[in-house]
This record gives C-alpha cells, sequence and structure tokens, in this order.
C-alpha cells in the first residue's frame, strides 16, 4: 500500500483548499463571542476556552488572513498535519507493536 | 462535529474523560496484543487519512457544513480499537495545533468519532458477515451502513452533549438540545453520512484492487464470544 498510499494522500492534502468553498460554518463551533446571551454567560464559557491558544488556529498561518493566503495555509496546514499525525501514530504503534 | 471548548461544562467534560480513560486503554491493550510491525505504517497513514477528509466540509441545506471522519474505513481494515487509536491521535493534533475542537472536550469528541462510529460499524459488520456469510462483503457494506448509521449516531449525540448544557450548566452551550439534536442529525443524514459511506466504498475497493492482503490487516477488535475473526 506504500507508495501508491502517499502519493494519493499528498495528492487529497493539496486539494484542501477545496474543503473550504463550502458557504457557512460546522454547526455548533461558533466562537463564543458570537452567542447571543449575557456578558457573564460568555466569560464563564470563556473562561474554558481562553487558556490555549493553538498556533495555527483554523488551519491558517499568523497573519495569512486575506485573498488567497487561507487557501495556500489551509494546504500548508494539511501537510504538517498530516505529518505530525502520521508521525505521532507510528511511534505509538512502535511502542505497541515492540517485539512483534 | 468537534465541540469547542465552553460548550460543555466541566462536568460533562470531566465525566467523558472517565468514559474515555478505560476505552483508550483497551485500544492501546489490543494493540499491544495483535499489532505487528510491519502494520504501524498502515495505522500512520490511516490515522493521517482520517484528519484529511476531515479538512473537507460539504454543504448542508440549512446553510451550514460537515465532513467525514474516516471511522468506518479504518474499522473495516484493522477493527474499531484501530480506528480508536487513529482518530484520537487526529483530534488531539486538530485541538493543539489548530484550535479544531477543544482540550476540556477532547474526550467527548473522541466518545462521538473515535468511538460510537467506529463501534457502530464494527456492529454492522459482525451483522452483515454473518448474514451474507462472506468475510469481504461483510466488511465492504458493513462499512458502508455502518459508516452511515454510525456517523448520524455520532453527530446526535454530539447534539445531545451541546443540547443538554443550558438545561443543567448556565454559562456554557446556550443552545438547547431540540436546536442542537435536529441540526446535527440532519447535517450527517444529508451531507456527512453520504460521503463516509460513498468514501468508504470507493477506497475500500480500490485497496481491495492493489492490495489482495487487505483481508489479513491485525485486527484491534474487542474479544467477543462467540465472533470468529478471520484476517
Amino acid at each position: 500500500m506504500g507508495k501508491r498510499a502517499w502519493a494519493i494522500l499528498i495528492a487529497v492534502s493539496l486539494l484542501t483548499p477545496l474543503g473550504l468553498l463550502a458557504p457557512g460554518e460546522a454547526w455548533g463551533e461558533w466562537d463564543i463571542s458570537q452567542w447571543k446571551v449575557p456578558s457573564w454567560w460568555k466569560s464563564t464559557a470563556e473562561s474554558l476556552s481562553n487558556f490555549w491558544r493553538a498556533p495555527l488556529s483554523d488551519y491558517n498561518l499568523p497573519g495569512w488572513v486575506s485573498g488567497f493566503l487561507p487557501y495556500l495555509g489551509y494546504m500548508v496546514s494539511a501537510i504538517i498535519g498530516v505529518a505530525v499525525i502520521y508521525a505521532l501514530t507510528v511511534l505509538l504503534g512502535k511502542a505497541l507493536s515492540k517485539g512483534k | 462535529m468537534h465541540i469547542p471548548d465552553g460548550y460543555l461544562s466541566p462536568q460533562t467534560c470531566v465525566l467523558f474523560y472517565v468514559i474515555m480513560a478505560p476505552l483508550w486503554y483497551l485500544a492501546f491493550r489490543k494493540g499491544r496484543e495483535v499489532l505487528d510491525s510491519k502494520y504501524v505504517t498502515t495505522l500512520g497513514l490511516l490515522s493521517a487519512f482520517s484528519f484529511i477528509v476531515m479538512m473537507f466540509n460539504f454543504p448542508v441545506p440549512d446553510g451550514t457544513t460537515a465532513h467525514m471522519v474516516g471511522g468506518a474505513l479504518i474499522t473495516s481494515l484493522m477493527g474499531p480499537y484501530a480506528a480508536t487509536i487513529a482518530i484520537s491521535i487526529a483530534l488531539l493534533v486538530q485541538a493543539l495545533l489548530f484550535g479544531d475542537g477543544g482540550i476540556t472536550t477532547y474526550a467527548a469528541n473522541s466518545f462521538n468519532m473515535a468511538i460510537v462510529l467506529p463501534f457502530t460499524t464494527y456492529f454492522f459488520i459482525i451483522a452483515l458477515r454473518k448474514l451474507l456469510k462472506d468475510e469481504w462483503r461483510g466488511r465492504l457494506w458493513g462499512g458502508v451502513i455502518g459508516g452511515y448509521v454510525g456517523i448520524v449516531l455520532a453527530a446526535s449525540l454530539c447534539g445531545l452533549e451541546i443540547g443538554v448544557q443550558p438545561l443543567f450548566f448556565k454559562g456554557y452551550s446556550p443552545y438547547p438540545f431540540w436546536l442542537s439534536v435536529p441540526a446535527m442529525t440532519f447535517a450527517h443524514l444529508v451531507t456527512a453520512g453520504p460521503v463516509e459511506a460513498v468514501v468508504t466504498y470507493a477506497v475500500l475497493n480500490y485497496v481491495r484492487k492493489y492490495s489482495p492482503n487487505i483481508l489479513h490487516l491485525p485486527q484491534l477488535a474487542p474479544s467477543i464470544k462467540g465472533v470468529v475473526r478471520r484476517g
């Protein structure tokens, strides 16, 4: 499966900007600031969401906010994500399969 | 289906970590038992596959979007616990690196996508394997039908988790279940479910064409009395 699978995975990674074309957002994944609730309610929820800032938030590179850059950032994020997730899974898999 | 931080109360988050801890342990234990070092890279590829397919957002007729998860394909190939491991890792990196799905909600998201979806698929594989008396067709149609049912079930559950918050815990998700459950179920019935089913069907057939040993991958599945696993 090796080489062929990698070729497909990389090709699909390069196509990820297509995944941004659908209008709108996933249901229930809106920013807390968009909730129509009193401010004490928002600050309660934000006490859980403010402690971590993802370095590549929204699959974009910091500062790449306009034009085609978010699409490019999305693609770069896809490649970074594939690399990191593959490496982590293989590391864990190696630890689990030790001696077999 | 990635619940962000702040949507679930601390109590709900802790509950799901308590539920997930033994399930992660069982998945790792099964991995230690049956995972051959030869197939570690296959598991890595499947984890990356799950991550990448989740980046394709498809339009839902109500103006929102939804995506497949890939749990059905992983379950058909290497069993439900392989999907638990692969998807949990993808979700962890999505939360930490990309801010997609929360950290406090990580266990809840893992339960929906890395347990409910794979084990629903696995249930259909067992049933159809028996019914069709054929390993390959059981895995294929179990993956397709189980994947469709499983992702819808996972999404409905996700909606329920979000939707019970305003009843019990003020200060977190303000969306009641009579809005969240229909919205999540609808999005996955009409959009993400069909995508999960079609991609599972296509990739399984494709893999079978080029890797005749598709049915002989290690199976990370629970040992259930009366169920004979081949492969």
